[in-house]
């Protein structure tokens, strides 16, 4: 029974670690890859490549409070990825049985959650530079862009960005990084909720997560 | 008598003097780590913040709830946050307090635990915090931790609009525009609606859109009514963009052009709630 429970912890812990390092990895990677508005694109790497080339130009830029930049950083995200779509994956099969209110409730929230996740690490630059190094057809309408995450001072990351042509322009519908996708770490993690407590209970627990307070203070 | 006095004003002026240096140090303190944040030197601000906490500085222990929470110069660890926010929070510090609350209700770093959050709330809203009289009325309208109580609900509502918080102020806008619980009143959901749209709330924005459209409150004024829906179009609001390409169709070219400047020139009031 001990060593049943032991076992089990370190098992957590190996995809907990597995987790961070990917988080990790996202953190330093979206930041670099994002900023962008629509420009010509000729291909999805010239799409992802153009993001990582604006991105340093955002990340070491000066002018205004870092809370600005970052507001303005989470709408350039907020612009790239395809947000209602990696919603519904996200959400799975109980998209179809939420009700319109609920669906739209989460979408709403589902948006300042992505860009939260994602932008959290904006200021922390350190010179990462993002090279793109291949890219392959997924499907008629997807196309992976795999990248080298280059950094100053530790071992360069390899990051899979699942890119689709949409009428809007292309869009981000996925990362993958050591084989571990982040639309499929969010999903397990939703569904453990909403087996719990539901979609209003997910829903609530988003509300909440974007409730708080996100900025430190300096006096008062 | 007289040496009394005189030994009475000498401790007077130390006392005074000792008040303003704690109030002038206690503000210069907290100021290298904010400079740090701003460089993006999350890690600089973290140790110099963590040595006032360390010493029962509220405010940096709220900072260091928040580096953990977002993960900034860290590993995001949503534990050391409730941690940080809930020593503050002790202390009545009403920043710490609302973000403890929100963390019992999302279970993020703590275990789930609403009729806790009621109480950190009630705690926050004692004090004037008008967010968490808002997100209390929340739990009131979804009977959280509390009997579902409408009434009540819009009573904090009411209370936090007042206090200048934007979502509560659209909650109560809502509520006299659909007769929800008050007295159905055009008028007042126009006055709600303007102060959050004002502070740059994107559905509070697109509503008062349509009040302007309609004449519901308000005099009718497509003018007005395009200027609203586009600032929250701006935001990407789904249903205010397709609402806008309507209203677009139907006023001249120099009449769009007009707004649209107008609409690059707004800047949202800026709240503190």
């Amino acid at each position: 029974m001990k060593t049943y429970a032991n076992r089990n912890r370190s098992g957590d812990s190996v995809i907990k670690s597995y987790i961070r390092r990917f988080l990790t990895v996202i953190a330093i990677a979206v930041p670099l890859a994002v900023p962008c508005t629509a420009t010509a694109q000729q291909n999805p790497s010239q799409f992802i490549g153009d993001l990582g080339q604006q991105a340093i130009v955002v990340l070491q830029s000066t002018t205004g409070s870092l809370e600005q930049r970052e507001q303005q950083f989470r709408q350039i995200l907020a612009q790239n990825f395809d947000v209602s779509f990696i919603g519904r994956f996200v959400l799975g099969r109980s998209w179809r049985t939420a009700s319109p209110q609920q669906q739209a409730d989460y979408l709403a929230l589902f948006e300042d959650f992505l860009v939260l996740t994602y932008s959290r690490r904006l200021g922390g630059y350190t010179g990462e530079r993002l090279a793109v190094v291949a890219e392959r057809a997924a499907n008629e309408r997807d196309t992976v862009v795999r990248t080298q995450i280059e950094r100053p001072s530790a071992t360069p990351i390899t990051a899979d960005w699942r890119v689709r042509a949409t009428p809007a322009g292309y869009k981000i519908i996925d990362i993958e990084v050591a084989g571990i996708s982040m639309a499929l770490t969010q999903r397990s993690e939703f569904a453990s909720v909403v087996g719990r407590n539901g979609v209003d209970g997910l829903i609530e627990v988003l509300r909440a997560r974007a409730a708080k307070l996100s900025a430190p203070v300096t006096r008062s | 008598m007289a040496q009394l006095l005189q030994r009475l004003a000498a401790a007077l002026v130390v006392v005074l003097a000792a008040s303003q240096f704690a109030a002038t140090t206690a503000k210069a303190d907290m100021q290298p780590g904010w400079e740090a944040y701003q460089r993006g030197d999350f890690g600089k601000a973290i140790s110099l913040w963590r040595d006032l906490a360390d010493g029962g500085d509220a405010r940096a222990q709220y900072n260091l709830g928040i580096m953990y929470d977002q993960g900034k110069g860290v590993a995001r660890d949503a534990a050391q946050a409730v941690q940080w926010w809930r020593t503050a929070a002790e202390a009545g510090y009403a920043p710490a307090i609302h973000n403890l609350a929100n963390s019992l209700i999302a279970g993020d770093g703590i275990d789930q635990d609403y009729a806790e959050a009621v109480r950190w709330l009630a705690r926050g809203a004692d004090q004037g915090f008008a967010r968490s009289v808002y997100t209390l009325g929340k739990m009131y309208t979804y009977g959280l931790g509390v009997t579902a109580d409408e009434e009540k609900a819009l009573g904090f509502f009411t209370q936090a609009a007042e206090l200048g918080n934007p979502r509560a102020q659209y909650n109560l806008a809502r509520a006299y525009r659909d007769g929800d619980g008050v007295a159905q009143d055009f008028a007042r959901a126009v006055r709600w609606y303007r102060s959050a749209a004002q502070a740059g709330d994107a559905a509070a924005q697109a509503a008062l859109g349509q009040r302007y459209a309609k004449g519901e409150g308000v005099s009718q004024d497509a003018e007005m009514a395009l200027y609203w829906t586009s600032l929250a179009a701006l935001q990407r609001l789904g249903r205010a963009v397709v609402a806008r390409a309507e209203m677009v169709q139907a006023l001249s070219a120099d009449v769009v052009e007009k707004i649209d400047a107008r609409v690059a020139e707004f800047r949202p009031r800026v709240t503190t709630q």
